[in-house]
């Protein structure tokens, strides 16, 4: 057994003392914890409402997303366009659940890529320790001396040609190393247990052990960072449109749309406030999913 | 205590020269230059623009840039601005106190509010004001950053007409007073996302504290809450809570990219993005260099709070 | 010697005047016609090309009478709402002594060296700063600055010049001949970096018989020389004893605080926030009323609007314009007159010379597939003119018998079928492309490989009007076959030697605009030695980089002859049947003209916008009222 089981298990008195014959196993712990979260409730619901009209936008978008209307622009809302239209005269709820599918892809992309990487070098150097730690620690330390923002900028202007596959690259590669640094000390604390010697001596390669002994133990934080990565890439996204070097407004996501909408801020702040907002409610909810998670990992945590 | 400053001193130095030269290999990776503008736009002859390059040190090899890049750096030149023709470290102390002014104000107001949300939050656990301050703060870490800027600029400057909406100052001049009108929307902007997640930081350090046994030991005692409160729960929540900020300091300058556009301050965000725009590589690489600078002390500084305020940490 | 200030005699005889100076002096004092100028030098035996620098000293070469095409365009063009300049601004109330004037840009200057910059906005203030030998008014006369009359001899190469004495520099240095010396030296003179040496260049001697007479020695007779070291910003005259300085200052420091004979000058400048000037009570001329004048930097037009709207700012023109989809707006606001001027900028579609656009009809093509009128009237909202060709309708060579082509999809599905393609299954035009050799005639030759009219539309992003435009544009070239996908990116990555101008695997449109000078010269856009050498070379002419145009032969003739003829009726002939031979062959989309939109508080005197000059150049007549 590993020693998150025995930990999970001896510290969730209350389950113990439930009628139970054996010991949950403990996702059953941590399932059984989440669904008592009522902000982790919460969040699921809305993030989970908000991807299915995302993803459902060509069934339910009233108007195509590049239909545009210049005799229309800008207008306020109607019966007709419930948040009115952009300055091409699009819809802008279309807009929204359009750039939903984009805006959510960039940021659950990135968190992937940017948690796989972190998981990798971290792995790498909190097992084989030496040298090879120090140098890939000593490029964590150079990629975090960086400021991101200005670096992905920066690289964003460079780029020809913003596509949505080069959005998600480069804000992954600045933001793989808190996750790398916390993996590698969860790993150089845990390689010095009995049962990773034990493993090693009976003649394990060392890619399993990473795999089936020691990783296990870190999938707590490790989906935390997950979640909580969606949430600030997305606002990453947004931000990086804002400024204008995102994804180029013929495809539509919430940040590009805020980028269109500055122009019009003071005549028509509806434009404005429609994307905010719903990045501001869709982060939200990803975020007590997370905090929602980072409980039910955690046993030392107040409830 | 000081061969431990002096070796992370030293640390620092392999890594800011590091970014150096990954920075100006970034910026030699970038299509076009100051130059290509100027063959567009002027009625040029091939021979000016040619001299022109020359001066500008455009037709040098790319080994022989980065070196001069490297030794000018070292004495404290960091090269000449493309755009403006003047020394790249002119052009950014022009703006620096500005950002400077915005980021103190910032960080005074987020560290009262992130306190008295944070601490008064755990103490009241699960009542009405951890409720409403835990709601504000998620609510505070959601936002994307300039669109809070946004709806304070359209709520208070353009519909209420309360505050300026843009600058510094006011263009006739202006004492203190109209310094601080401007400066009340975009230094809460900015302090925004931290009162967020310093406070919920706070909150969650504290409450720690609070259920250790010494603190329970002097509640036992018969000690009055408050001197509880100041002498052992404070101090002890505070010591992690100083080290997030000394790294998080760092990100106010990034955070500053953004609020400045908003609220055209005039200040090192809104320079980097100008630059941008004009492919100024120099100035952009100061102010990389500036930045990463910046943060290599805040976490030097966090290091070293950290090894002071807490007896139990060894200094090795 | 010439005096510059004109004095009305009547009218006079020509066949009273036997020299050059004698008819140049009867031209200004308006005793003579420009054609009885003309025809009087040719009888006393004045060569022709000296006749044409003649013209220029009496700014009659690019300027003169309106011709009637040109008044009628003006009025054509007038917006509801706004006000056409006329003269200077004349509120009525008296004028107070003194005050302080905000005016609002949305660009920071990029240095405040004449010489250095690149921006208008940085001529904007350098014209109330610096002084030239001459400067233009905005109905384009010269009217004298810093030298008070000239000469110029026989043959035409000697121009002597009588400087103005008593002026001083805003150090107090005494302005003289030297300074006029030590400013043509360091213009020639790479080290000084000056961007713009037209006109210097052809002074071969400079000689000071005194210290208030300059005399220059020019390599030819060569026209437009009067104009172009006449000008304020770019032949700046600056105190030799900054050029003692050496260079590095010259290009930093005395950038962000420079020192001229300007009616105003520098006091502070506030990086990205505001320039602040002040009246120099030394100035030789009149003395301005204003105390001060803040120029503003905003970042944006929106910031630059509230101000207008509250009165934090009280003008806003030139670089600081408002532009056309802005216009509603601020005419809504009440505290602000908005002032209407045609300027010399064509926004238009470059198209780069590959494969299908080298074939005449297939640009018309494209010409008639384009709802130019309908973006004009409905996201312009009639705020520019529509464009055929590349002279301005403000200037007396545009051509008033031009009509250009409507919007009408089946007359483009026609030329590109007699182009030779055909739709194929998915409605996508197809067919076979000119060789790829420069020597062929790609309207009759189709030797090269079959291709797909595919083409990628780019633009300036940024802006939203621009994004309304492609979007349509792009739109409508789809909708009948023209496979067209839009692009959009920031200024530097287009012009930069990866742009689009330089692949030449893509037929690529590019919108933007391209600004005239005052002279209808128009080599650089169409001349074969305007074809940029490499993609970081100079030259306007990039959009025959792979392949010379198909007409280039006959437009080199053209342009090269407009360029040299002296006579003001030939010169406007040939430009004439160059705009039909451009409209012709369409080697760009024509879209339209557009204008300079001043904003200015009702109560501001002395105020003359001018496309011809900028903000800054009459500053010294500027006054409140009450």
């Amino acid at each position: 057994m590993s020693t998150a089981e025995t930990t999970l298990a001896t510290v969730d008195r209350r389950s113990m003392q439930q009628v139970q014959t054996k010991p949950m196993s403990p996702w059953r712990i941590v399932w059984r914890r989440l669904k008592r979260s009522r902000i982790a409730l919460v969040g699921t619901t809305v993030f989970g409402l908000v991807l299915l009209a995302c993803l459902l936008a060509p069934v339910i978008a009233p108007y195509g997303k590049n239909d545009i209307d210049l005799f229309n622009i800008t207008a306020p809302a109607s019966t007709d366009h419930w948040l009115g239209t952009d300055p091409l005269g699009r819809d802008v709820v279309t807009r929204l659940l359009y750039g939903g599918q984009l805006s959510l892809l960039i940021g659950v992309g990135s968190a992937v890529i940017a948690v796989t990487i972190g998981i990798l070098v971290g792995a790498v150097a909190g097992y084989y320790g030496g040298w090879t730690d120090s140098i890939l620690m000593r490029f964590v330390d150079l990629m975090l001396a960086f400021p991101s923002i200005f670096l992905l900028l920066i690289v964003a202007a460079i780029l020809d040609g913003i596509t949505v596959a080069n959005v998600i690259i480069f804000l992954a590669a600045f933001g793989w190393m808190w996750l790398a640094r916390i993996i590698r000390g969860e790993f150089l604390s845990l390689k010095q247990r009995e049962f990773v010697e034990a493993a090693r001596m009976i003649g394990v390669p060392s890619r399993q052990i990473i795999m089936r002994h020691l990783l296990p133990n870190v999938t707590g934080p490790i989906i935390v960072a997950l979640t909580l990565d969606i949430a600030l890439y997305i606002l990453a996204e947004a931000t990086l449109s804002f400024l204008g070097f995102g994804v180029k407004p013929e495809n539509p996501t919430w940040g590009n749309m805020l980028n269109e909408a500055r122009t019009y801020a003071l005549t028509r702040p509806l434009l404005v406030i429609a994307p905010g907002l719903t990045i501001t409610l869709v982060v939200l909810a990803i975020n007590f999913i997370g905090d929602g998670l980072r409980d039910a990992f955690d046993p030392t945590s107040g409830r | 205590m000081n061969a431990f400053v002096i070796r992370r001193l030293l640390g620092a130095i392999p890594l800011l020269l590091g970014v150096s030269v990954l920075s100006f290999i970034f910026m030699q990776l970038a299509p076009g230059g100051p130059d290509t503008l100027l063959a567009k736009n002027g009625r040029m002859s091939q021979a000016q623009l040619e001299a022109i390059r020359h001066n500008l040190g455009l037709d040098e090899p790319v080994h022989v840039q980065l070196w001069k890049w490297i030794t000018n750096l070292v004495q404290g030149d960091l090269g000449v601005s493309f755009s403006q023709q003047r020394p790249v470290r002119d052009v950014i102390f022009d703006v620096f106190p500005n950002t400077v002014y915005l980021m103190t104000v910032a960080l005074t107001i987020s560290l009262m509010v992130a306190v008295i949300f944070g601490i008064g939050a755990a103490v009241n656990q699960y009542g009405w004001f951890d409720n409403v301050t835990s709601f504000l703060a998620y609510f505070g870490l959601s936002m994307p950053v300039f669109w809070f800027g946004l709806m304070l600029q359209i709520m208070f400057a353009v519909k209420l007409g309360w505050l300026p909406s843009a600058g510094m100052r006011s263009a006739t001049g202006g004492g203190t007073f109209d310094l601080i009108k401007h400066m009340i929307l975009p230094a809460l902007t900015l302090a925004i996302g931290s009162i967020g997640s310093w406070s919920r930081y706070l909150r969650s350090s504290t409450l720690e504290v609070l259920g250790q046994d010494y603190v329970r030991t002097a509640r036992a005692k018969g000690l009055r809450e408050q001197v509880v409160l100041i002498r052992h729960v404070l101090r002890n929540a505070m010591i992690p809570f100083l080290t997030v900020v000394a790294i998080d300091i760092p990100l106010y300058l990034t955070g500053a990219v953004v609020t400045e556009t908003v609220f055209s301050w005039p200040g090192m965000g809104r320079l980097f993005f100008d630059s941008l725009t004009k492919r100024d590589y120099p100035v952009l690489m100061g102010i990389l260099l500036l930045g990463a600078f910046l943060i290599v002390i805040g976490n030097l500084l966090a290091d070293l709070l950290y090894a002071l305020l807490d007896p139990r940490i060894s200094l090795k | 010697m010439v005096r510059l200030i004109p004095e009305f005699r009547g009218a006079i005889d020509p066949e009273s005047l036997d020299d050059i100076n004698e008819l140049i002096q009867a031209r200004i004092d308006g005793g003579i016609s420009r054609r009885q100028l003309v025809k009087r030098a040719a009888q006393i035996g004045i060569a022709a090309p000296v006749v044409g620098v003649m013209l220029h000293a009496t700014s009659d070469m690019a300027y003169g009478k309106p011709s009637l095409g040109r008044d009628r365009a003006i009025v054509r063009m007038q917006t509801a709402g706004t006000k056409e300049v006329t003269g200077p601004t004349a509120p009525s109330g008296t004028p107070k002594e003194g005050g302080v004037l905000v005016a609002s840009t949305i660009e920071e200057p990029d240095t405040l060296n004449p010489w250095i910059t690149a921006l208008v906005t940085g001529s904007d203030v350098l014209t109330g700063v610096f002084g030239g030998l001459m400067r233009y008014d905005s109905n384009q006369q010269i009217i004298p600055d810093l030298a008070e009359s000239f000469e110029i001899s026989t043959d035409g190469l000697i121009y002597t010049f009588k400087l103005r004495q008593g002026v001083t520099f805003h150090d107090g240095a005494a302005f003289t001949a030297k300074d006029v010396d030590a400013t043509w030296k360091a213009i020639m003179n790479p080290d000084f970096t000056a961007y713009s040496q037209l006109g210097w260049d052809h002074i071969k001697t400079l000689d000071m018989p005194d210290d208030f007479t300059v005399v220059m020695n020019t390599t030819e007779a060569y026209a437009p020389f009067m104009a172009y070291i006449s000008d304020p910003v770019s032949g700046a005259i600056i105190s030799a004893a900054i050029f003692d300085k050496g260079p590095d200052y010259f290009r930093g420091d005395f950038g962000r605080a420079p020192i001229g004979t300007g009616p105003f000058k520098i006091d502070e400048w506030k990086a990205k926030e505001q320039i602040g000037l002040s009246r120099y009570d030394g100035y030789w001329g009149t003395k301005p009323k204003l105390d001060q004048i803040i120029y503003r930097i905003n970042p944006d037009d929106n910031t630059q609007l509230v101000q207008l709207q509250t009165g934090e700012a009280q003008m806003a023109a030139s670089s600081g314009s408002i532009g056309s989809s802005r216009l509603d707006e601020v005419l809504g606001y009440g505290t602000v007159d908005v002032y209407e001027r045609p300027n010399m900028a064509w926004s238009h579609l470059d198209l780069k010379h590959v494969d299908f656009l080298r074939i005449t009809k297939v640009r018309q093509a494209l010409d008639y597939a384009t709802p130019t009128q309908d973006i004009i009237d409905n996201i312009q909202k009639g705020r520019v003119v529509r464009a055929f060709a590349d002279q301005a309708p403000i200037t007396t060579v545009y051509a008033t018998d031009i009509t250009p082509r409507p919007y009408d999809l089946e007359k483009a599905k026609q030329l590109l079928t007699e182009a030779g393609l055909t739709q194929n299954g998915d409605g996508v035009w197809e067919g076979p492309t000119p060789t790829p050799s420069k020597d062929i005639d790609p309207n009759t030759d189709r030797g090269g490989p079959t291709k797909e009219f595919k083409m990628e539309f780019w633009y300036i992003s940024g802006d939203s009007v621009t994004q309304q435009i492609a979007q349509v544009i792009t739109q409508s070239w789809n909708s009948i076959g023209i496979k067209t996908e839009a692009k959009s990116e920031d200024v530097s990555t287009i012009w930069s030697p990866d742009g689009y101008q330089f692949n030449p695997d893509t037929m690529t449109a590019c919108m933007y605009s391209w600004f005239n000078s005052n002279d209808p010269d128009n080599m650089y856009y169409w001349h074969s030695s305007q074809i940029p050498p490499d993609p970081t070379g100079a030259g306007g002419n990039a959009i025959a980089y792979f392949f010379p145009l198909n007409f280039q032969a006959k437009v080199d003739e053209l342009t090269v002859a407009g360029a040299k003829e002296t006579d003001p009726e030939k010169r406007k002939a040939i430009y004439i049947e160059l705009q039909h031979l451009i409209f012709d062959e369409t080697p760009v989309v024509f879209l339209w003209w557009s204008k300079d939109y001043s904003a200015v508080q009702p109560n501001i005197g002395g105020f003359w916008p001018s496309p011809f000059n900028r903000l800054l150049w009459n500053a010294q007549e500027w006054y409140v009222t009450e």
